[in-house]
């Protein structure tokens, strides 16, 4: 009897989580599973993207981009150097910047949302502002000036681009970055700071020591978010270089958007997205598994 | 009742209420029409507008939403022609995309209205001898140039040849001019600067060419034309500045309007932004050099209505149509309001500077078509990149003609 009451319990549990999660499940089935799915079926085909046949065409597309398409190594080979660039310079910067803001120093609310700021932008618009600032306000600051950096050719240069793209990214997503480190400081008791500085350590050993290991969470799913997110950019550097000069910046995104809708080609584009999707996801999860595997308990 | 019954019928009408969202459909009267039209070119919008005002001041029952957009158009295009929401009316280029529109596209082979344009006028939107939709305007691009500027610098006779464009370019360094703002910035105006100067390929046999291109028996990078591109592709990058691969589209008007530099590749189109910053401005047209020394502007009318086969008012836009075609005010919109050159026969000339060098340049049959686009679809983007790698630094002469080959075959792969 009291076995039967327990199950139906657990029963009405289950429905009423369900129940919470139903407009959630429904928006993400509807907006990107069933694109998923698609995409996926779309990969074996060959489709223009408008026309209302499309053929089956095997593994035709994945062969082809294995073995024979320069650009699209290309795209991975920007893409990988702007992601390391991204989630190295971004993680390094914010873990400073929240571990000053922590302190006592003076004015840290409005530096919280002076950084903060860029985040609340759209990524497009961020795009257009440094594009303005990179090729009119240099040249006047130029002029001005006359500093030899302001006379470089930030986004017209190949390497340069490169370069330019993870500085405006990093500034972009900086502040989120804090937030995220800025509240795990705060969860570090304070007595383990106390102790350890009544044990004779200094402050940068006590960062090292204690700060570091417990905002592990934090790092790791900073880490997760920062590397996911840099190998899908696409609005920033649609928007600030177009990819260019060239194909220097052409990132992955970019160039799936360029063979589906600019070369007509939606098949082979869906079939770069599934391999894009495959290599995040093994990123992720290897990454996720060796940061979890650090977390320590205070 | 309990608070989490309440949240649970919260979710619950959430789920239910967005799955039926989309099914709540208006019942209209048979009289009133309401019309969708998409178009691109966000610097004709006022224009589209006028003419759309007055056509439902004729027309009060029929009301027309019109959608404008630039970049992203063609993508947005597709995603609204596959999801089923076709707009009634709306452009695209011609060539290439009369196939790739097909399935979507009312043939205007039996309009009466169509008769107002001449055979000539009609080749670039027909296919399989039938006429896929109604040109919309004439179009020209080549060097645009600031007459003030070259007098300035004591040029009297405009360049035909690229080692006489290079001496206009010395000349007007030497007068402190800088001679181009380069565009290479923007991977679209790559194939507009070049392709004018390849016309002369296969002697303008371009059906041929590509013909030949698509058995494989030619392989495009060996063109002669395309080291002659290139020759004139370097030339304006060593006289565009220090910064030559930033220079967008808006940078070269405003970097011409305001007198910076003395020449762009660009278009008709860009009169009216020009004009916008200096009103005043003497410019025209410097034709573009050929290997065969024969110099030529691009002029053509690629825009081009389409007409939705499924729209459920298909006489009305068919009406609206004719109205361009027919009506006094529809006949003098492309001339007056927007200051180009109709296609229309007999229709007015247009009093802006560049259209009047169109119509002198036609008249004196120095153009060419805009062949590329006789070309497989798609090729657009890549063969501007490629371009733009080149003059970026990110390819020699070798792996440029490599690459050109290559995307011609891939794109006919494509097809």
């Amino acid at each position: 009897m009291q076995a039967n009451s327990q199950k139906q319990k657990a029963r009405k549990t289950a429905l009423e989580f369900a129940g919470y999660v139903a407009p959630a499940v429904f928006f993400i089935t509807l907006f990107v599973g069933i694109p998923f799915v698609m995409c996926i079926y779309y990969s074996f085909r060959k489709w223009n993207g408008i026309g209302k046949t499309s053929e089956f065409i095997g593994l035709e597309n994945y062969i082809r981009l294995f073995i024979n398409d320069p650009a699209f190594v290309s795209a991975l080979k920007y893409t990988f150097i702007y992601a390391i660039g991204t989630v190295l310079i971004v993680n390094v910067l914010a873990i400073f910047f929240a571990a000053l803001l922590e302190s006592k120093i003076k004015g840290r609310g409005f530096f919280r949302a002076a950084f903060y700021i860029p985040n609340i932008i759209s990524l497009v618009i961020i795009g257009f502002i440094w594009k303005f600032i990179c090729t009119r306000v240099f040249e006047a600051l130029m002029s001005i000036t006359g500093w030899g950096i302001f006379g470089l050719s930030w986004l017209g240069d190949s390497q340069l681009a490169v370069f330019s793209t993870i500085i405006v990214s990093v500034w972009q997503s900086l502040g989120f970055y804090i937030l995220i480190y800025v509240a795990g400081m705060q969860g570090v008791p304070t007595e383990l700071n106390e102790s350890a500085d009544l044990d004779g350590a200094g402050a940068v050993r006590r960062f090292f020591s204690i700060t570091i290991p417990l905002i592990m969470p934090s790092i790791s799913f900073c880490m997760f978010h920062s590397v996911a997110n840099s190998l899908k950019m696409f609005e920033l550097i649609f928007s600030l270089t177009g990819g260019g000069p060239g194909t220097s910046t052409t990132s992955i995104a970019l160039d799936i958007y360029n063979t589906a809708f600019n070369n007509s080609r939606y098949g082979y584009g869906s079939a770069k997205s599934v391999i894009l999707f495959i290599i995040v996801l093994v990123i992720s999860v290897i990454q996720v598994n060796f940061f979890k595997g650090k977390e320590v308990e205070a | 009742m309990h608070k989490k019954q309440i949240a649970l019928l919260m979710a619950g009408l959430m789920t239910v209420s967005s799955l039926t969202m989309g099914s709540v459909t208006v019942m209209a009267d048979d009289d009133p029409v309401e019309l969708y039209f998409m178009f691109n070119g966000p610097e004709y919008t006022d224009a589209y507008h006028d003419l759309i005002d007055h056509y439902t001041e004729e027309h009060p029952n029929v009301s027309i939403e019109l959608e404008v957009l630039q970049n992203d158009y063609q993508t947005v295009l597709r995603s609204r022609l596959n999801s089923g929401e076709v707009p009634d009316l709306f452009l695209s280029s011609a060539y290439s995309d009369n196939t790739l529109y097909a399935d979507y596209i009312y043939n205007l082979d039996d309009e009466e209205f169509m008769k107002n344009f001449s055979e000539t006028t009609l080749t670039s939107v027909t296919e399989d001898g039938h006429i896929t939709g109604m040109p919309f305007l004439v179009q020209s691009h080549g060097f645009i140039y600031n007459k003030a500027l070259f007098e300035q610098a004591g040029i009297t006779e405009l360049p035909t040849t690229l080692d006489e464009l290079r001496t206009v370019c010395e000349k007007l360094t030497d007068a402190g001019i800088q001679p181009f703002s380069s565009g290479f910035g923007e991977w679209w105006i790559l194939p507009q600067t070049v392709y004018p100067s390849m016309s002369d390929a296969y002697d303008g046999d371009y059906d041929k060419l590509f013909e030949d291109v698509k058995s494989g028996d030619l392989k495009f990078g060996e063109l002669p034309q395309v080291d002659f591109a290139l020759d004139l592709l370097d030339l304006i990058k060593e006289y565009s500045g220090d910064k030559p691969m930033e220079s967008t589209n808006d940078l070269q008007c405003s970097d011409f309007a305001t007198g910076k530099v003395a020449m762009i590749h660009n278009g008709s189109w860009d009169e009216a932004s020009i004009r916008a910053i200096a009103p005043d401005i003497d410019m025209g047209y410097v034709y573009m050099p050929r290997m065969d020394e024969k110099a030529v502007l691009a002029v053509e009318s690629n825009l081009t209505f389409r007409v939705a086969k499924d729209s459920e008012n298909l006489d009305t836009v068919l009406d609206f149509l004719n109205y361009m075609c027919t009506s006094d005010y529809g006949r003098s919109w492309v001339p007056s309001v927007i200051g180009d050159i109709s296609p229309l026969t007999g229709a007015d000339a247009p009093d802006t500077q560049l259209a009047a060098e169109t119509a002198a340049a036609q008249d004196n049959s120095v153009t060419c078509p805009w062949w590329i686009f006789k070309g497989p679809e798609g090729v657009e983007e890549p063969f501007g990149t490629a371009f733009q790698n080149y003059v970026a630094g990110n390819a020699d002469r070798d792996e440029t003609k490599e690459v050109l080959t290559q995307l011609f075959v891939d794109a006919y792969d494509a097809m």
